[in-house]
């Protein structure tokens, strides 16, 4: 069987996708760092501001993170077939077969991924769209812990989160979420062109997979 | 015929309290007091952090902030055998005298004056015969006609305006009311005056905690403020200072103001002095250690039965076993499920109301016992421990006291005069006198042992993995306040209150024995059950607080 | 006496900007503008206005804040500025001469008196946890809010429930907009409230003739409209990242930032580092100990432990209140071992298989 090279990904998935990645692992240290500073300033006058700066970076990401994540609801609207929020959900009977297929294959029952499936299986997708979700409601808390006096913000945090602690801890609980999403995710990925070799990890930096 | 009047909401205290009284002949025969609000803190500190405890049952009451906060970082203290810094010990005396100094002015002269004075009749009072009277008592330059003039305006514009407000529907002119107008006017103008330096103790209290009511300056295995004599930000000699000007402020005002009304007061209603003994074995926690390990007091702590001042017995520390050994609580009858009389520590409070039974259960109050006894509690307690154990400056107090009582009355009064209603009132006064001493003292103690360099505030608990036991003790300004804590690996298993109030305004228990309260009640004259003042009297002078009682 | 009050009735509004004002505060809450002439009334007539201040589940912590007050002071306020028409910590009358005062007062000052609440109110079991004068704070509350022209919830009990409602709210208790729908309402939180947030409010009211701006949670702006970190003094050791690790330590005697010791200044709402505490300069930041965040909605569940920086999770159903960070450290180093176990299985399948799939 011939292998075939297939456009999968447009460019702007794959610019949200590191936007969003390198974004979320800059949160992630940066908001840890806010959480609980792990550095103490022994020396005054030293000219560092550490949680100042922390802050700073942790919002400059969270702009990069906001802006992929704005990219990446335009793309389930209106992206090519694989980007399209109905290749991720089980909403047809193709996807819902995948499902099964795609847990057969993760419990080393069957091998294989579907030939019919360009995109991503159907648990990756809907985790994906979990994240999205996730990445939402981060992003709200955000801004609400961020812009508490503005009308907007805190008509929505208010709405949604309640107090600002209440902002935080939600805040707070979902870093966990990206963080255990980002190592299954990286495994997966690995695992499944291990698996099968049609080039998944380049796909996110060439747009192109390769089927047979 | 025997009547019975129920007096509820019973105002000018601290809570929701309902007392009722049996009146035959123009006096008590029977009484029931009843806590109306329940909350349920011992079951919402279940499971939490016990570091955290203190913040929670500090709120159990705002007016004696302060208390619970302390009895529950010693509880705590004690299950983990955590021993504080000296200056640590120091820091809380100085919250602790300070708070009483506020509490004990304002009991007096907010809460309680307006039984024994009429407001209305000062309008019948000549300032300038109010100044000599005033001048023959004490040399305070408060004292002055121009000022009692002011207030006798002042009170005529509230009277004229026909607004009342908090003053409507009292009691003046009852038959009860006895002070002459000038009297009258001199309270007038004192009850003002407390205002002001009730304030200045709160201002000094801040001054170590941050903020009152509801002190933040506590912590497990210690205080917050930090020390440092070179720093802005930290307890330095500007911040120390502040407080100990504010704390001679009012220490003249209690001496010079609140024990001389007091007196008067006493001398004025003698007639009053048999009345309202009630419950005479009494409790006291010892405290205000002068030492880190708490192991010597300057308050003195013990027990005296049946108003015999031989039998008293003290404690030695603040887990005395003599203490920890014979407290119980009786839900006979009070609204909680089950049917027992327990140990704290084994004791649990699941809220199972059945309305008002004089008959049967009556109240959310559970009954402490001591020896299967009811206990009262409170300054008088205290004070008596203190004169029969001959503690210097209690006996030189109380005297002193005594002597001024004698002088206005004019004839001479034994400490066992001190068992009733007003000798409440007195051995408050007494107290606070002592505490704005003790403040001072202890003040010095803290700056000499700064002086020497110890900063040390605080010393880190840490939380074994299994079950610990623990009692905090402290000397509320209402009397003896235990925490009871069973910690598991870590969590707050067990918390039980059992506080002053609840030693004081409990019910009966399965035995029948009747409460301090309640038995306080029996034999008090009442000349209008109408306008039962005089329950109102003998309730006040025990400085009532229900949101203590029950938690 | 009455004078102070002409004086504190600010004769440079006229009565149609006064009139826009109420409106506007009333359409601000969601109210009718049939209150609005009430409110009119009550600020403007030469009597003091009256105040109604009921007492329900609460530690009076609250009302002791009003020996602390200083401007004005109890004496003034009660004497020369309002009629305290019912307060039960400090009315003279008790029983039947109380219950009097208050419903005279309430009649007659029908739809023009202020309502202050302090404490809770119980609804669990038709709210017998407290009881007043044999009625439930729960009637109590419902017989005399709609005579109110305005209520202020004064305290995070009366507020936000409190204490009491902290979990697992054994009572029931709420605070007063849970149950009031149809009146202005004011927050007033903090446990205790400082007075001169009260008595800010009160003055507010009397000297412009309308009622504070409020934020989303019914605080007025003046007091509650940013968080205490942003006028915290020790916030340049925060940016600067000086943290005291533990009380007592060199950083404490240093005055540094209590962050790491749970300080709660980030996440609460209050003007305590500008108004400060009983005209001692203090707070409870000045005393090294960190805001325990006592102005905010169920503070006594989401600030603790109070000495950690997040709360701890419920874990629904199993009972179990785990350390946030803990609990997410255990699932991703359990997901890290899944990992680890489902690599291996692949990589054991492989070597027993053989070379399968080479072919390709
Ligand atoms: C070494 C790093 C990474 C590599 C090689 C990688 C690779 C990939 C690949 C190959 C896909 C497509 C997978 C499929 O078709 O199911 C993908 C999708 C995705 N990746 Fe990554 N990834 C990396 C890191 C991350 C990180 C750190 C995150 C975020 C925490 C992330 C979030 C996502 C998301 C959300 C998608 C779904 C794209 C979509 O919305 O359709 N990736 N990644
Ligand atoms: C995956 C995305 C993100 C992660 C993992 C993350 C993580 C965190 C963490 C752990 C904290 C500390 C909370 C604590 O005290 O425990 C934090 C704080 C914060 N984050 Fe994020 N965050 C993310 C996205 C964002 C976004 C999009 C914004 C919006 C600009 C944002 C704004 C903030 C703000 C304002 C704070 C509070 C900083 C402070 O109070 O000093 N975060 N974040
Ligand atoms: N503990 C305590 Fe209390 C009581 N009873 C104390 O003084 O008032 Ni609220
Ligand atoms: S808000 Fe706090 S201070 Fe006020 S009544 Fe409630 S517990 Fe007491
Ligand atoms: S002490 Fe608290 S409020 Fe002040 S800067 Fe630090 S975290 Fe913020
Ligand atoms: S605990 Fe409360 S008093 Fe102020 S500093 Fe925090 S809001
Ligand atoms: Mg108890």
């Amino acid at each position: 069987m011939a292998y075939q090279k297939k456009h999968c990904w447009s460019i702007l998935l794959r610019l949200y996708h590191w936007a969003f990645a390198l974004s979320i692992i800059a949160l992630c240290i940066t908001g840890f760092y806010i959480h609980e500073p792990w550095t103490n300033t022994l020396r005054e006058g030293s000219a560092s501001w550490p949680m100042a700066w922390m802050r700073f970076a942790h919002f400059i990401a969270g702009y990069v993170f906001t802006a992929a994540v704005i990219a990446r609801i335009f793309l389930y609207i209106f992206g090519n077939k694989q980007e399209r929020i109905m290749d991720h959900l089980p909403v047809t009977p193709r996807n819902i077969k995948n499902i099964f297929s795609t847990l057969l294959l993760y419990s080393y029952i069957k091998e294989g991924h579907d030939p019919d499936r360009l995109g991503h299986n159907l648990l990756a997708g809907m985790t994906y769209v979990i994240t999205i979700i996730a990445a939402v409601f981060q992003l709200i808390s955000g801004f609400y812990l961020l812009f508490p006096e503005l009308a907007i913000w805190e008509g929505y945090g208010l709405a949604i989160f309640g107090s600002q602690q209440w902002a935080r801890y939600i805040h707070h609980l979902l870093m966990w979420w990206f963080m255990i999403f980002a190592l299954i995710h990286i495994y997966l990925v690995v695992w499944n062109d291990v698996q099968e070799p049609e080039g998944l990890v380049s796909s996110i930096f060439t747009g192109k997979k390769f089927t047979h | 015929m025997a009547q019975t009047i129920t007096i509820d909401p019973l105002t000018r205290i601290e809570g929701h309290l309902r007392v009722d009284v049996e009146v035959d002949g123009g006096a008590v025969t029977n009484a029931w007091s009843s806590g109306q609000m329940f909350r349920g803190l011992e079951n919402i500190l279940k499971g939490r952090d016990p570091r955290d405890a203190w913040h929670f049952v500090q709120r159990i009451c705002g007016v004696c902030t302060t208390v619970h906060a302390m009895a529950s970082v010693r509880a705590v203290e004690d299950a983990l055998g955590l021993e504080i810094p000296l200056n640590a010990q120091l820091i809380r005396n100085l919250v602790q005298s300070v708070h009483c100094l506020h509490d004990h002015i304002v009991h007096f002269y907010a809460l309680s004056a307006l039984d024994w004075v009429d407001v209305v009749s000062a309008l019948d009072a000549d300032p300038v015969a109010t100044q000599k009277l005033a001048e023959s008592l004490s040399n305070w330059p408060g004292n002055s006609a121009k000022r009692f003039a002011a207030v006798k305006g002042k009170v005529k514009a509230l009277v004229e305006s026909g607004q009342l407000g908090p003053f409507a529907n009292a009691y003046w002119g009852h038959a009860a009311m006895k002070l002459p107008p000038e009297a009258n006017l001199m309270a007038v103008s004192h009850y003002l005056e407390a205002l002001d330096y009730q304030r200045k103790a709160t201002t000094a209290l801040a001054v170590i905690s941050g903020k009152n009511p509801h002190v933040q300056n506590l912590s497990v295995g210690g205080v917050t403020a930090a020390i440092n004599l070179d720093n802005e930000a930290t307890l330095n000699i500007e911040r120390l200072n502040r407080v100990r000007q504010l704390v001679m402020e009012v220490r003249d005002f209690v001496n010079n103001v609140y024990l001389v009304d007091v007196a008067a007061v006493g001398a004025l209603y003698a007639e009053w002095l048999p009345y309202g003994n009630g419950v005479t074995n009494y409790l006291a926690a010892p405290d205000m250690p002068t030492n880190a390990a708490a192991t010597q007091f300057d308050l003195p702590g013990g027990t005296i039965m049946g108003g015999d001042l031989a039998s008293v017995k003290g404690f030695s520390t603040l887990s005395d076993p003599y203490f920890k050994d014979n407290v119980e609580e009786s839900i006979a009858r009070a609204w909680y499920d089950g049917d027992w009389q327990k140990h704290p520590w084994e004791e649990d409070t699941e809220p199972k109301f059945t309305d008002f039974d004089a008959q049967g259960r009556y109240t959310w109050l559970k009954a402490p016992r001591f020896e299967g006894k009811p206990m009262q509690v409170g300054p008088l307690a205290q004070m008596l421990i203190g004169y029969a154990q001959g503690h210097e400056k209690i006996v030189k107090g109380v005297n002193g006291a005594l002597d001024l009582v004698s002088a206005v009355a004019g004839t001479k009064v034994g400490p066992d005069a001190l068992f009733g209603t007003v000798g409440r009132h007195a051995a408050r006064a007494v107290r606070c006198s002592l505490m704005a001493d003790l403040a001072l003292d202890h003040w010095n103690m803290l700056v000499d042992n700064v002086g020497k360099g110890d900063t040390e505030i605080f010393n880190p608990p840490t939380f074994p993995k299994g079950e610990q036991k623990g009692v905090g003790v402290h000397e509320a300004p209402r009397g003896i306040l235990s925490h009871w804590i069973v910690i598991q690996d870590g969590k707050i298993k067990n918390y039980q209150c059992v506080v002053p109030s609840t030693w004081n305004a409990g019910p009966r228990d399965a035995q029948d024995q009747l409460g301090p309260y309640e038995a306080s009640l029996l034999a008090n004259p009442i000349a209008d059950p109408e306008r039962p003042l005089e329950v109102l009297r003998t309730i006040h002078s025990f400085d009532p607080c229900i949101a203590c009682a029950v938690h | 006496m009455a004078d102070t009050v002409n004086k504190t009735l600010d004769p440079r509004l006229n009565r149609r900007g006064f009139l826009k004002g109420c409106t506007m505060a009333a359409a601000a809450l969601g109210l009718s503008e049939s209150v609005v002439p009430k409110m009119v009334e009550a600020a403007t007539s030469a009597e003091r206005p009256t105040v109604i201040w009921l007492h329900f589940q609460e530690c009076t912590g609250c009302s002791e804040t009003l020996l602390r007050g200083t401007h004005p002071d109890l004496a003034r306020l009660i004497l020369d500025i309002i009629s305290l028409d019912y307060h039960e910590t400090v009315m003279a009358a008790a029983g039947h001469q109380a219950e009097e005062a208050l419903h005279d007062s309430v009649e007659k000052n029908a739809g023009k008196f202020i309502l202050v609440v302090e404490g809770g109110i119980p609804t669990a079991e038709n709210g017998i946890h407290c009881m007043i004068a044999g009625k439930t704070a729960l009637e109590i509350l419902e017989e005399i809010a709609p005579k109110a022209a305005a209520i202020i919830a004064y305290g995070t009990c009366a507020t936000f429930g409190g204490v009491q409602a902290a979990s697992p709210n054994p009572t029931g208790s709420v605070g007063v907009d849970k149950l009031v729908h149809d009146k202005p309402i004011i927050n007033i939180s903090g446990c205790p409230p400082n007075p001169v947030n009260l008595l800010g409010t009160i003055l507010h009211f009397l000297t412009f003739n309308r009622l504070p701006a409020v934020d989303g949670l019914k605080r007025p702006k003046f007091a509650y409209g940013r968080r205490i970190h942003d006028h915290c003094e020790r916030r340049a050791h925060f940016d600067e990242g000086r943290f005291v690790e533990q009380f007592g330590d060199e950083f404490h005697k240093l005055g540094y930032c209590l962050y790491k010791v749970g300080c709660k200044g980030p996440e609460t709402f209050a003007n305590c580092p500008v108004a400060r505490f009983n005209e001692a300069g203090v707070w409870p930041v000045s005393v090294g100990h960190g805001c325990i965040g006592c102005t905010e909605p169920d503070f006594w569940d989401t600030m603790t432990p109070f000495y950690d920086r997040i709360p701890n999770v419920k874990i629904p159903g199993a009972g179990i209140i785990a350390d946030a960070d803990e609990l997410g450290t255990k699932v991703l180093a359990a997901t890290g071992a899944a990992i680890g176990i489902h690599a291996a299985v692949g990589v054991g399948k492989r070597l027993i298989k053989g070379k399968s799939d080479s072919d390709e």
